[in-house]
């Protein structure tokens, strides 16, 4: 890769972040039933150790978690490289603030998200194709 | 008077790792094995093996509103920190991306000495297909040496790795997150596990 591309990608991978983290959490805490549409069909979510793969059983797994107010703290990300994703776009994005889920205490959390770049032919949208969520004082 | 709009309160319970299946996960609890015993040693050198040619890594620590980050006791971390939420200048976004193996072990390398509690470790593995593996390694260490006496922290890592020539992997993507630990992962830390019976929890790298 050259070092002019790789510096593309990066900007790329810094704006597609900034828009998703915004885009994410707000959808989440305020508009759940639209959050779906986030992921990719095949994506997979592994939530405190629970695993959940495929569109019927996130739009279930999103419907019965508490109501969420999110403040992020904190994002990185990276763009990851072509021979891991057989070219297609690919963004890791890492994310750490606090939540609080209705009727329970507040957490730290870390979320690492893989977003990947779909063209379709009027324009092109970043999904989740992986998305991992921990509670930070979970031992405690 | 009812009305049956009860918003769910319960939380699904938290799990230890998710490693997917048998095969996936020796390959990554051998390959993490591996790694933090070159990392914990007097020299970080032996990662340039681990990483792509290609490779990037950046670190983070917390960010708290009202808190100068230089001064607190994760100072030596600051000015590697990569908050995109707080940096919008793009050439320092790409100062603190590492990127290739030579800048990464040399930047790995200037970080404080550590042991980490392989005891400790929750891995999940998030995504993995026959060209990369994606798992994320939460746990503790402490700092070996340093002005501070040997402060405990808990770290969260995301890999991305993929298959090399001789059969291993190689590591694309490295993103390092580091806090002060809680005062319960401090105290149950590098405690020497006496034999416990079946039925308690195996810690996940004790295999």
């Amino acid at each position: 890769m050259a070092s002019s591309d790789f510096r593309m990608d990066v900007d790329l991978a810094c704006r597609a972040a900034e828009e998703f983290v915004t885009l994410y959490y707000e959808t989440i805490d305020k508009r759940r039933r639209q959050l779906i549409k986030l992921y990719m069909d095949t994506a997979t979510l592994v939530w405190n150790g629970n695993a959940i793969s495929g569109q019927a059983p996130l739009i279930e797994f999103f419907e019965m978690l508490p109501s969420s107010e999110f403040q992020v703290n904190m994002f990185d990300c990276q763009p990851v490289h072509e021979q891991a994703t057989q070219g297609q776009k690919t963004v890791l994005v890492v994310a750490h603030g606090t939540v609080k889920f209705e009727g329970n205490k507040q957490h730290y959390f870390n979320q690492n998200f893989l977003l990947t770049l779909h063209a379709t032919p009027s324009n092109s949208v970043w999904k989740i194709a992986s998305d991992c969520f921990r509670f930070q004082d979970w031992a405690m | 008077i009812n009305f049956d709009v009860e918003t769910p309160t319960l939380l699904p319970p938290t799990k230890g790792s998710y490693l997917q299946n048998d095969e996936i996960k020796g390959l990554v609890l051998r390959f993490l094995q591996q790694y933090f015993t070159c990392y914990d040693g007097e020299d970080r050198q032996g990662l340039l093996n681990v990483y792509h040619d290609e490779a990037c890594c950046s670190l983070c620590i917390p960010y708290f509103q009202g808190q100068n980050p230089s001064r607190s006791s994760l100072g030596e971390y600051f000015k590697d920190c990569r908050n995109l939420k707080k940096l919008k200048d793009p050439s320092i976004r790409h100062k603190l991306l590492k990127h290739k193996r030579l800048n990464i072990v040399g930047f790995l390398n200037e970080l404080p000495r550590t042991q980490h509690d392989l005891n400790s470790f929750v891995v999940d593995i998030t995504a993995a297909s026959n060209t990369q593996l994606c798992f994320v390694v939460n746990g503790i260490f402490k700092e070996v040496e340093g002005p501070s006496r040997d402060p405990v922290r808990a770290f969260s890592r995301v890999f991305i790795a993929v298959p090399s020539n001789d059969g291993g992997m190689l590591l694309v993507n490295d993103g390092i997150f580091i806090r002060n630990a809680t005062t319960e992962e401090i105290r149950k830390a590098f405690a020497t596990p006496a034999p416990t019976p079946s039925s308690s929890p195996v810690p996940v790298m004790a295999s």
